[in-house]
């Protein structure tokens, strides 16, 4: 029996593959038929237009989570950093760079890849901003946006308590500076 | 226009099935494994296969390449959950008309559908790695 966590991984992948992308799929395709009635009001339908944006938002979530999963890891991180941010950021004004560069063990890269998605999809939803700075270091990676700031008070809102427990596995540990200049979050390893 | 679905989750061709309900692309079949496909495809003579590429044991991209060979007189549309170059380039070399992720809207599968019938320039919706694209396009 073959249980190494590239199996797993690879199980959790087909999971996910033949579930809940698929069930999220075709509830994107019944939204798709309700929209097209035209029996509905126009205010309704832009509701529901924006319900069918959050779910393609989540196929695609998933689908990135898929291809994560199935990645050989031997890309650099820097490089793999890259790919996923291009596609968070796809269809969004936001501009971004990733400077600097950094070593890590394969045990702790998976938790921070995750963890750079999730504030970066925060910082998509809830700043407010135009420009993304990623900067990579052996002891940390600092991303900086130039949105309304006001993370602080809101961190847990915002759902990176999630962030904050996973990156406690990894020995790492999530802090955040933010004002109106902007959001400054730091994680330390 | 007829329209056969090739997918092995039953709750993608319903749905997509019934988001095509008022639209000119009538789906006049389902199947849900390569076999299937191969006996829709004959008897239903479809002008257009929706096709998943992972079909349980079988895939998609082979059946579309058989299909061609054997003179099928139908367009191929790759409806998949992948959204890497790699699997792009195969479904197109096996000879897709276009290829299109799941994640998309009903109104830009319709709009790949509508140019598939109209040109014979390969179509594509949904979005691909940024990086990846730009290999495919160099």
């Amino acid at each position: 029996m073959n249980s190494s966590p590239n199996s797993e991984r690879t199980r959790i992948a087909r999971e996910l593959h033949d579930g809940l992308a698929q069930e999220l799929a075709s509830l994107g395709y019944r939204l798709d038929q309700i929209i097209g009635n035209s029996n509905l009001d126009n205010k309704n339908r832009y509701l529901l237009r924006e319900l069918r944006f959050t779910i393609t938002g989540l196929v695609n979530q998933v689908r990135d989570e898929i291809f994560e999963l199935r990645t050989n890891s031997s890309k650099a991180l820097k490089q793999q950093l890259d790919d996923q941010i291009s596609v968070l950021l796809s269809g969004s004004d936001i501009d971004y760079e990733i400077t600097g560069d950094l070593e890590i063990d394969n045990n702790k890269r998976f938790e921070l890849i995750r963890a750079v998605r999730e504030i970066i999809i925060n910082a998509r939803r809830h700043s407010g901003c135009s420009h993304i700075v990623i900067n990579l270091s052996n002891e940390k990676i600092i991303i900086t946006d130039n949105g309304l700031g006001g993370i602080s008070e809101k961190t847990n809102s915002y759902g990176l308590t999630g962030v904050q427990e996973r990156l406690t596995l990894i020995g790492a540990l999530l802090s955040s500076e933010s004002n109106s200049a902007g959001t400054k979050m730091i994680i330390k390893f | 226009m007829k329209l056969a679905i090739i997918d092995d989750h039953s709750l993608i061709r319903s749905g997509v099935s019934s988001a095509l309900a008022n639209t000119e692309f009538k789906v006049v079949a389902e199947a849900a494994s390569v076999k299937e496909g191969e006996a829709v495809i004959n008897s239903y003579k479809p002008d257009i296969c929706l096709i998943d590429i992972n079909l349980g044991t079988g895939n998609g991209i082979d059946l579309i390449r058989q299909s061609i060979a054997t003179g099928i007189d139908a367009k191929f549309v790759v409806l998949t959950m992948h959204d890497d170059s790699e699997t792009l380039e195969r479904a197109k070399q096996a000879g897709a008309a276009a290829y299109v992720t799941k994640s998309v809207p009903i109104e830009q599968l319709i709009q790949v559908l509508s140019a598939v019938t109209q040109s014979n320039s390969f179509s594509k919706a949904g979005q691909l790695k940024r990086q990846l694209l730009k290999e495919i396009l160099a």
